[in-house]
Parts: C-alpha cells; sequence; structure tokens
C-alpha cells in the first residue's frame, strides 16, 4: 500500500513540474522566436526612424513607435494626478465605511473594464459626442480610463507600505494631514511610485483596442508622419501590427512578413525593457526605503 | 527543604478555580511509575543544525513504552526542535539537518533506508495550536485512514467515533458529525486533533506544548486524556509548564540552552526524582523558579 | 485596514492652545489647505464611480436602438448577422447568436486547457518548488502578462495556424474555435497562477504540516489539504481569467477567421474546432472602420459590448460572493 502512494506521489509531482516546465519552455520560445525572426529589423537603424515605405523596402515604424510614446505620455499626464489623488485618498483619508466600498469597488470594477469596451466608450465619448474625428487625444483619454486603476492600487499600496512611524513622527510635531502627506509620505513613497508608474506605463505601452477605436485610420500610410498636434490620428506600436495584418497589404510595404516580425520584436523587446527595468528600480526603492526607515 | 517542597502547589497557581480537585494527591501521581518498562523509542546523540547554526548537542533520552515522557526547559533550550526531530517534521524545513540515531523498536528513523511517512502512521502529533482541517469534524478524524488508503466506510466510521471516544469528545460532537471543525472551541479542537491522531492507532504521539494555548479547564481534560490512554501508548510531551510534567509525566527531561545558543540535556529522571532530588545544580535551579 | 493609520481619529493640536501662537496666519492657511486637499483626493477616488457610471451610460445609449427597432428576443436568438448590409442595401440583421455562443465555446476551451496548467504553476511556486519559483517562475509569470495581446495574437497567426492546418480537414486554413481557445489559454495562466498562488500561501503552514504529522505524502497533502483550502482563491483566479478571456478582442480576431456561421459540431466533431468562427469581441471589432457610416449596424455592436460588460459584472459578483462566502464560514 505504502509503495503504490508513494509511486503516485513521485508520478503526481514529476507531472506537476513537467507542466510548469513546459509553459517556461514555451515562454522562451515565444520570446526567441520573436526577437530573432525580427532581429534583422531591429539592427537596422532605419527601422526606428523612417515611415513605412510604400512599395519599396526600407521602410519603419519611426512614426508608429513616436505615436506610441507621445500617448503613453499623454495619458499618463491625465492619470498619475488623478490616480495618486484616488490612491492618497484610500491609503490616508478612508474611512472603512460604505461609501469607502462603494469607492473601492468603483475603481476594481474599472479595471476589469475589457479594453475593447473603453474603446467603444472612448469612440463614443470623445469621438462621437465632441463631433470630431479619431485623434491620439481620444486614444490618450481611453487610455486613462485603463491606466486610473492601476495607478489608483499603486499609488495607495506605495503609501501603506511606509513605516506608521513616519506617519505618526509628523502628525504628533502637529502637522496637517495634508502636510504630512506632501511633505513627508510622498517623498518616501516616491521610488515605489515611480516603479509603479513604469509597470503600469509597460502595460499599456501594448495597448491596442481602445486605441484602434478612438485613435486610429486604419491605414499604415495615412498620417504616417511625425506631428504634434493631439487631434491628429496615429497609430501605436501595437495598433500597427493588429492593422498590418488585418490589411494584409503587402504589397504597401515590402518585406511585409519582416515588417510585422520586426513590430512584434520591438513591442516584446520593450516589454523586456519595462520589466526588467521597473524590477532594478524596485530594488534601489527598496534599498533607499530601507535607509530612510 | 527539599526541591518538591519548595515547588509552588500546581492547584494553588491555577487563575480559575478548579472544578475539582485531582483524586489522587500530588505526591503519589509521582511515585506511581513503574520504571522497568521496555524501551520504545531511544535518542542517540543527536544534534540538530538549522543550516550552519547548531540547535541542540548531543541530546541521548530513553522514552519507555506505555508511559508518559516529559521535556520541560526554558523557552529557545531546544526541546521542541528534539521533539519534531522524532518523527522528523523537521525534515519540512529547508536547511535542517540532524545526526545521531533515533531508535523505534530497534529500527533507525534517521537512517538512509527508513521510510518517514510510514513512520508517521506509528508516531502521531499533536501541536501547540490546534490545527484542525478545514473541513467536518468527521473528514478530520478519518483523514489518517482515508489517506492510508483500504478501509471501508463502515469501518471508517467505527473507527471514527472510537477515537472520538477515546478523545472524550464524541458526546459533544455526535449530533454534527457533518459540521467544520472550525466552530468548536479551542479545547474541543485539540481533543479533535487528539482523536485525528488516534484515529490511525499510533503507537507513540508527541505533543508539542498541546495546552499552551487551552484554558485550564481544557488543559486538565487534556492531562486526564493522556494518563486513560498511558499504558496503551507511549506518549512524550514537550511543555514549559513544571507543575504539567510533575502531575503527569512517569519521567522528565530537562534540557538548557548552553554554549552557543545550543540546547542541551542537562538530566532525565524518573519524574519523582528530578522534582524531589535533582542530580544537577541547574536543574535545581530552574524548578525553584530561580530563572526561566 | 483603510482606517488603520489614524484614519480620522488624529488630529493636531489646536494653535494657540498651548500657548504658541507663533504665526497665525500661517496656521489658518495650513488648515485651509488641509481641508481643500481632503476634498481634492476624495475626488480623484470619486472620479473612478465617475467614469464606471459614465462607461455604462455611454454604452447603455448608444445600445438603445438595438433594443428598440430590432427587439432582444432577434438579438439574442437569430444568427443572421449583416449589419452592414444596412449601408448598402438598406436593411441589416441583427441575429447576434453566432458571436455569443463563440465567445462561451472560445473562453470554456482556454479554461479547460489554462486551468490544469496555472494551478501547477500556483502549486510548484508554492509548495513543492519553492525557492525555483519564487526566483524564476514569477518573474517568467511577470514577462508573459507583459506581453501585448497583439503579439499573442500574430504569433499565434504565424507558427499555431500552419501547425493546425495540418490536422484540419483539407481547405481550412487552421483558424477557428481550437487556435483562439489556446492562444487565450497562454494568456489567462498568468492570472489564475498568481491569484491561486496568492491563497495557497495564505493556507496556515501548521494545516500542512498536520497533514505531515499523520503519514501523508506531499501529493496527498497537496490534494486533500491546501487545494481545498485554497479553493475560495482559486475559484476567484478561474472567474477572474474568464472575464479577461471573454474581453480580449485582438488576439482573438486575428486566429479565429471571422465568420458568423456556428460551426455544425454534430456534423463535424472535432473538426468544428478548425472552422473559422467569430466572439463577441471579434464582431464588435470587425465593424470599427464603419462605426461613423453604419448607425444600426454600430447599435448592435454596442449591444454586444453591453452584453459582454454584464457577462463581466456578473462574473466580479461573483468573485466578491465567493471571497466574502471564504471569511463567514472561518468564523
Amino acid at each position: 500500500m505504502n509503495r503504490r502512494l508513494r509511486r503516485q506521489n513521485t508520478i503526481a509531482i514529476a507531472v506537476l513540474r513537467g507542466m510548469v516546465g513546459l509553459l517556461v519552455v514555451l515562454l522562451v520560445w515565444i520570446v526567441v522566436q520573436l526577437v530573432t525572426s525580427g532581429w534583422s529589423e531591429l539592427t537596422r537603424g532605419g527601422f526606428y526612424t523612417k515611415v513605412p515605405n510604400i512599395g519599396g523596402p526600407g521602410g519603419g515604424v519611426g512614426p508608429q513607435l513616436y505615436n506610441t510614446v507621445y500617448v503613453l505620455i499623454l495619458s499618463m499626464l491625465f492619470a498619475l494626478p488623478i490616480g495618486l489623488a484616488g490612491g492618497i485618498f484610500f491609503a490616508e483619508y478612508a474611512g472603512t465605511g460604505r461609501l469607502t466600498n462603494l469607492l473601492r469597488r468603483a475603481s476594481e470594477t474599472l479595471a476589469t473594464l475589457p479594453s475593447i469596451v473603453v474603446g467603444l466608450f472612448g469612440y463614443a465619448l470623445f469621438v462621437q459626442a465632441t463631433h470630431s474625428h479619431p485623434s491620439r487625444l481620444a486614444a490618450a483619454l481611453s487610455l486613462t480610463v485603463i491606466n486610473l486603476p492601476y495607478v489608483v492600487r499603486i499609488s495607495e499600496d506605495a503609501l501603506r507600505a511606509l513605516p506608521p512611524a513616519l506617519r505618526e513622527g509628523s502628525l504628533a510635531l502637529g502637522a496637517t494631514r495634508w502636510q504630512t502627506v506632501s511633505r513627508v509620505l510622498l517623498p518616501a513613497a516616491l521610488p515605489a511610485l515611480i516603479t509603479g508608474a513604469i509597470i503600469a506605463a509597460g502595460r499599456v505601452f501594448g495597448e491596442a483596442a481602445a486605441i484602434l477605436f478612438t485613435g486610429s485610420n486604419f491605414s499604415l500610410t495615412a498620417h504616417a508622419n511625425y506631428t504634434l498636434n493631439p487631434l491628429d490620428a496615429g497609430d501605436t506600436l501595437a495598433v500597427n501590427l493588429y492593422v498590418f495584418r488585418i490589411q494584409a497589404e503587402p504589397n504597401v510595404v515590402t518585406d511585409a512578413r519582416a515588417y510585422a516580425d520586426g513590430v512584434a520584436a520591438l513591442l516584446v523587446m520593450a516589454v523586456l525593457v519595462f520589466n526588467v527595468g521597473a524590477r532594478l528600480l524596485g530594488r534601489a526603492a527598496v534599498r533607499r526605503l530601507q535607509r530612510t526607515a | 527543604m527539599t526541591a518538591i517542597e519548595r515547588m509552588p502547589d500546581p492547584v494553588a497557581l491555577s487563575p480559575v478555580p478548579q472544578p475539582q480537585p485531582p483524586e489522587r494527591s500530588t505526591t503519589a501521581v509521582l511515585a506511581a511509575a513503574p520504571l522497568s518498562a521496555p524501551l520504545k523509542m531511544s535518542v542517540h546523540n543527536l544534534h540538530c543544525y538549522y543550516s550552519d547554526f547548531l540547535a541542540v548537542r548531543n541530546v541521548s533520552l530513553e522514552i519507555p513504552e506505555g508511559q508518559i515522557t516529559a521535556i520541560i526547559g526554558p523557552s529557545g533550550c531546544g526541546k521542541s526542535t528534539v521533539l519534531r526531530s522524532i518523527n522528523r517534521m523537521n525534515d519540512l524545513i529547508p536547511g535542517f539537518r540532524s545526526t545521531g540515531s533515533i531508535m523505534l523498536d530497534g529500527e533507525d528513523l534517521l537512517g538512509p533506508q527508513s521510510d518517514a511517512i510510514a513512520m508517521r502512521r506509528r508516531v502521531g502529533m499533536l501541536f501547540q495550536r490546534p490545527n484542525p482541517f478545514p473541513a467536518s469534524i468527521f473528514d478530520n478524524v478519518a483523514y489518517g485512514l482515508r489517506i492510508a488508503g483500504g478501509v471501508p466506510r463502515k469501518q471508517l466510521t467505527e473507527i471514527v467515533e472510537q477515537s472520538l471516544e477515546r478523545a472524550a469528545l464524541l458526546d459533544e460532537v455526535k449530533d454534527r458529525m457533518d459540521r467544520s471543525a472550525l466552530g468548536l472551541s479551542g479545547g474541543q479542537q485539540q481533543r479533535l486533533c487528539l482523536a485525528r491522531a488516534l484515529a490511525v492507532d499510533p503507537e507513540v504521539i508527541l505533543m508539542d506544548e498541546p495546552c499552551s494555548a487551552l484554558d485550564p479547564i481544557a488543559t486538565l481534560r487534556i492531562e486526564d486524556l493522556m494518563r486513560e490512554l498511558a499504558g496503551q501508548v507511549t506518549q512524550v510531551i514537550v511543555t514549559h509548564n513544571m507543575q504539567q510534567a510533575a502531575r503527569v509525566s512517569d519521567a522528565t527531561a530537562f534540557m538548557l540552552m548552553g554554549e552557543g545558543r545550543a540546547g542541551e540535556l542537562v538530566e532525565i529522571s524518573p519524574t519523582v526524582e528530578l522534582f524531589r532530588n535533582p542530580r544537577d545544580r541547574r536543574t535545581e535551579d530552574y524548578i525553584t523558579g530561580r530563572f526561566g | 485596514m483603510a482606517g488603520g493609520q489614524g484614519g480620522g481619529a488624529v488630529t493636531p493640536p489646536a494653535p494657540g492652545r498651548d500657548g504658541a501662537a507663533a504665526v497665525p496666519g500661517l496656521r489658518r492657511r495650513s488648515r485651509v489647505i488641509d481641508q481643500g486637499a481632503r476634498y481634492v483626493v476624495f475626488g480623484g477616488a470619486a472620479f473612478n464611480v465617475v467614469l464606471v457610471v459614465l462607461v455604462v451610460a455611454f454604452l447603455l445609449q448608444h445600445a438603445w436602438p438595438t433594443i428598440s427597432s430590432i427587439g432582444l428576443r432577434n438579438f439574442f436568438t437569430s444568427t443572421d448577422w449583416q449589419p452592414d448590409a444596412g449601408i448598402s442595401f438598406g436593411v441589416g440583421m441583427f441575429g447576434a447568436l453566432a458571436p455569443i455562443v463563440g465567445s462561451f465555446l472560445v473562453v470554456a476551451l482556454a479554461l479547460l486547457i489554462a486551468v490544469p496548467f496555472a494551478i501547477a504553476v500556483a502549486v510548484f511556486i508554492t509548495d513543492t518548488n519553492p525557492i525555483v519559483g519564487e526566483r524564476f517562475i514569477r518573474p517568467a509569470v511577470e514577462v508573459f502578462v507583459g506581453i501585448p495581446s497583439v503579439v499573442y495574437g500574430y504569433l499565434g497567426f504565424i507558427t499555431l495556424l500552419p501547425l493546425l492546418r495540418h490536422i484540419a480537414p483539407p481547405g481550412r486554413d487552421g483558424s477557428g474555435v481550437l487556435a483562439a481557445g489556446i492562444v487565450l489559454a497562454v494568456m489567462i495562466v498568468p492570472t489564475i497562477a498568481t491569484i491561486s498562488a496568492d491563497g495557497l500561501y495564505s493556507v496556515p503552514v501548521t494545516l500542512r504540516e498536520g497533514s505531515a504529522a499523520l503519514g501523508a505524502t506531499q501529493w496527498q497533502t497537496i490534494r486533500r489539504v491546501l487545494l481545498p483550502a485554497a479553493r475560495p482563491q482559486i475559484i476567484s483566479g478561474i472567474v477572474l481569467g474568464f472575464a479577461r478571456a471573454m474581453g480580449e478582442a485582438l488576439a482573438v480576431a486575428l486566429v479565429i477567421g471571422d465568420v458568423n456561421v456556428i460551426p455544425n459540431i454534430a456534423k463535424e466533431g472535432i473538426g468544428a474546432l478548425l472552422q473559422p468562427f467569430t466572439t463577441m469581441t471579434v464582431t464588435i471589432t470587425d465593424g470599427v472602420d464603419k462605426l461613423a457610416i453604419n448607425p444600426d449596424g454600430t447599435a448592435a455592436r454596442y449591444m454586444l459590448a453591453v452584453v459582454l460588460l454584464f457577462v463581466t459584472f456578473v462574473a466580479i459578483i461573483l468573485v466578491r460572493l465567493a471571497a466574502r462566502g471564504r471569511r463567514g464560514s472561518r468564523a
């Protein structure tokens, strides 16, 4: 009897480990596959700066890359202040009553909205209701809806992680709640907040569905220029990948497959950079916190 | 004054009035243990390491069959480590290792061929805080039988009821066997854990400060159960409560934190001897309350 | 937890009462700022509620024409979907049964594949290999999460579909429910695994010890004690994975073929999984370029979004109920 049980135990745990191993292999394969396929494009300098080339090789994703950063920064400009305020509220000012509960639930609900639904909402509010056309501003505002719950949670967590002694020390010296928050807590939580902002940015970097509905022209080549006007439309990298595939415009950009591989590889590399960057910053943040604590 | 006269009266120390004083006088209990019983288990030259830290140095113990052996000593002296080494629970802790031998009926539990899992069905354990599974009372007691396998349903029910009876819990729970064990009081939960351990019919039960989370009345009930089980089951109890050791055990081992913060065995004697005539000065200091 | 750090209970000593009324004007200004700040941060939090309300309101408003003119029964039971025919022919058809069925089919398949793997990962990290799990598997999971969904879809398109073409009936390109299910499964494993791992972490060590002390093997402890104890969180994770899979649009769109015909499982068996199909999200997406010029079709798509939102909300409520139920029985 005991031998049977031991054998079951060994087999079950081996199967478990095998499944995890399979996933790891899959992940490694995904990253390697994407990066190597797109390597030729990634290492070609023009890829990052040139516009998509109609009917010829040597095009690039310059405008799309520019748009991605543009929209990301614009949406962060909206999401960070509002989200930070909300996070401060939940960490420092909120009680435990029903109102707080409701507010929290709302934030959590926002976080679970599918991005395509946010895209439709963004279209309805920022494009249709304003009687305008798809624009990067509309895209940024839609992204804010997606971003906001993350920023709230990150801010709240960063503030809660601070030692209570910090808070108590400031209040005991006669400071108001707001003075404590602005002069003591926020500076102390800054590293964690920055790390969190980077993570949130990383998540939004690959967002496509919401932007598709609010900022895109569904064409690789129209408006594929570097502009500053937020009311201009523009594709981001992720949107570009999708539009490219769906439009199946191989005759618009030659080396179509290489081009798409390049975009995919660039997106993956960006994720890794964000991830590693946030991790390194996170470690530095912890070290700094331990020094001030 | 002998050590036992200096020892505080266990009845007077209880913060809650006793329901009834123990039937037997303290001295009578201490004198009752027969010391010529065969050895059920013995520990030889046990050293325990948590990674590089030596936590227990060279402990050797004898555990006679059918008797209650207590291990006492101040916090941190390694008594729990020794106890948990006996049923190899410390194996679950990464970085733990031990040297020496632990004999159960002549077989070395620390030997390379030894089957820890099978051994744990012969050597059961009660923990400091009751730890029933979040499942029904019935499922808790039946757990050990189910994982061993091969017990038909009807027999299962019989054994579960028997075990609950032996743990003096059956009357209190017999009409709610399907309800969650977490609804029981602390004392009831500990008796449930005892029933759970008894269900697999162990030869030895180890108890790691089983009453430290319980109120005095629940404590006395557990002690009564221990006395009832003596003879059928060999028991080893770690306790920080000297009076408890004096009340229930046949032999007592006294441990102390020694050099380098490693626990050592100071002495082990029949309980009467230890409390009346401790051989070691440190034992006498401890039981008269000079420290610890 | 929210009120833990002096929430509402601590007020600084009033100025002047201790005798040192140093700069009364400054004190007053600080208090005004403090009051103002209170409102500002509350506004930040309340903004979330405003947004949720706005989203629901706008969706309903734009979906309304579907309800009023087309009728819900037709919407939910007919498979006749030609929403854009109205542009050219004046009348469109708006039977959305196919996309709805497709969504549930694809998500069910994705869960079927993902849940065993996700639980395996969770158990690996918390129980069988915690050292390797924390150092390598957790970061790996985070990378998984970070990869944009479009990239998963693209990868599925260029590698998975050719693979599936080998086993598909001739003439098919490999797209369909199976491809979408696999891609979604890979995407939701991290979600389910992370939440399940948190649940397993919170099982008290002493339960594990109790099981081991009774002579259970590691697998017996996992199966009989740990997993049941973490069941509420595991279910939460699964439901969250369900919601995420339901809402995924672009990745699915790239591998499912976007054809509005329900595959005939009775006739084709497994082959039905390799037939191009569609989901709610895909159907919404394929109308993105005609939003302005096709009001009826667009309204129908908003209606689909409302259905999607409803399903997501129900899932979230279920998760909350499960969490509360566990806290109740722990008493």
